[in-house]
């Protein structure tokens, strides 16, 4: 059933290590068939997995298997916290030091990039109340007009202390 | 409040947007035009526009405005919401800003059906305090919104000179339009065609560039040809105001405001200021 012309991997699927998953190529070579077979070095699919490869390699590569799952786990988290909106929240909870210097750097860093001018101007006037909220036209246009980081943090300041 | 207006000069909603504008100041409601040029065209063709066509050239604010957030934005058509944001990144950041200012604040929106899909996007994009409708539901039977007619004021027109040039004038500024203009042109021998020096125009025929100063004086007869939706025809409503002659070649089952504004009565006075009171009481309630 297992041969070296078939076989593309194999790794424990539980954490009491008592169960593998074979994973072979089809006839064809078209599609990926998956085997579960007991640890039991006396089971004769267990002896025929041992031909192709052996029990050493079996556990490391459900170590990396397991390394590799986690990763994209850890990204996809990720990827959904930035979308939420809730990594700034996870930072600020946990006093990461790196949050706030790269915030620091997002400001002193980079002064005249437009991208970064707009997306703080944006920020400026749809998130702060004090800016959003206010009639002060003279205010409001210094901060759009800004061109630098510092213009425009100067602006805001202005506005909202 | 700010009327704004993302279209091309040639539209009828820079047209619809000035005259509103003009309007409201004259009732003491303060106005102002905001356009925000199509990446195609300059400043200066949207104050060419406007001065050929009217009396006053005021009011009028480009690209950059920085709005109170109690200021509404009053749009003519949903698309002026849609369009810039699919051409979002066509835009400079100056331009952009002015459309985040405006858009974020309270909206009075014309319905109209250009972009189903997009339109909301773009107002989750844009994120408006909140969406006023006024609609047509005569041009609409589906659409939402208080009744509302989109009305031209000729009250705000300058005086248009007689200088006829050609029996009949027919509208070809895009490669649709002039396509149909194509199938009936041979029985309109004198006649001009407006259009842009583009490359589907028929350089055999007599094609006029836009824009074209006093073109309501320089033909005798205006022919309707346009093959798809038109919302709120302008050229054939001018000509019968002028008491010119119109001729409709098109599909007269199209369902769209080229039969009802064919079959309203020319707008006086008294249905101008009636119509475009319901967007001053819509105003005053916000």
């Amino acid at each position: 059933m297992f041969n070296k012309d078939n076989f593309l991997e194999a790794s424990f699927i539980d954490n009491d290590r008592k169960n593998i998953e074979v994973l072979t190529k089809s006839d064809d070579g078209e599609s990926v068939i998956p085997t579960i077979i007991p640890f039991n070095e006396e089971n004769h699919m267990f002896k025929e997995l041992m031909e192709v490869t052996t029990l050493d390699k079996l556990h490391e590569d459900t170590y990396n298997k397991k390394k590799s799952e986690s990763e994209l786990y850890k990204q996809e988290v990720m990827r959904i916290a930035k979308e939420d909106g809730l990594l700034s929240t996870i930072a600020i909870e946990e006093n990461k030091e790196d949050y706030f210097s790269s915030i620091l750097d997002g400001i002193t860093k980079k002064q005249t990039d437009e991208d970064h001018l707009f997306a703080f101007k944006i920020a400026a006037f749809e998130n702060l109340e004090q800016i959003n909220e206010s009639d002060d036209i003279e205010g409001k246009k210094k901060i759009r007009q800004a061109k630098n980081k510092i213009e425009l943090f100067r602006a805001i300041f202005n506005m909202i202390e | 409040m700010n009327i704004l207006c993302t279209g091309k000069p040639g539209d009828g909603l820079l047209r619809y947007s000035y005259e509103h504008c003009c309007y409201l100041n004259n009732l003491g409601i303060k106005c102002r035009v905001i356009i925000i040029p199509h990446p195609d065209f300059t400043k200066e063709d949207y104050t060419k526009s406007l001065k050929d066509q009217y009396k006053t050239y005021e009011n009028v604010v480009f690209d950059d405005y920085t709005p109170t957030s109690s200021e509404i934005t009053f749009v003519l058509g949903r698309s002026m919401i849609t369009l810039p944001y699919l051409d979002r990144h066509k835009y400079t950041k100056d331009q952009l800003l002015t459309l985040h200012l405006l858009f974020k604040n309270n909206i009075v929106a014309i319905y109209s059906e250009n972009h189903p899909k997009d339109y909301p996007l773009a107002l989750e994009y844009f994120k408006p305090k909140k969406v006023y409708d006024l609609c047509d539901h005569d041009v609409y039977p589906n659409g939402v919104g208080i009744q509302y007619e989109k009305i031209i004021n000729f009250g705000a027109y300058k005086h248009i000179k007689d200088e006829i040039q050609h029996k009949h004038l027919f509208l070809g500024t895009n490669e649709i339009y002039y396509k149909e203009i194509e199938k009936h042109i041979d029985k309109y021998p004198d006649h001009g065609i407006v259009t842009y020096n583009a490359k589907w125009i028929n350089p055999k025929l007599n094609n006029l560039f836009a824009p074209i100063e006093n073109i309501l004086g320089k033909f005798e007869t205006y022919v309707y040809t346009k093959p798809n939706f038109d919302p709120a025809p302008r050229l054939f409503v001018e000509f019968k105001w002028l008491g010119k002659n119109v001729e409709y070649v098109r599909d007269k089952n199209i369902k769209d405001g080229g039969m009802v504004y064919w079959n309203r009565p020319l707008p006086s006075n008294k249905t101008y200021k009636n119509n475009l009171n319901i967007l001053v009481n819509l105003i005053k309630s916000i």
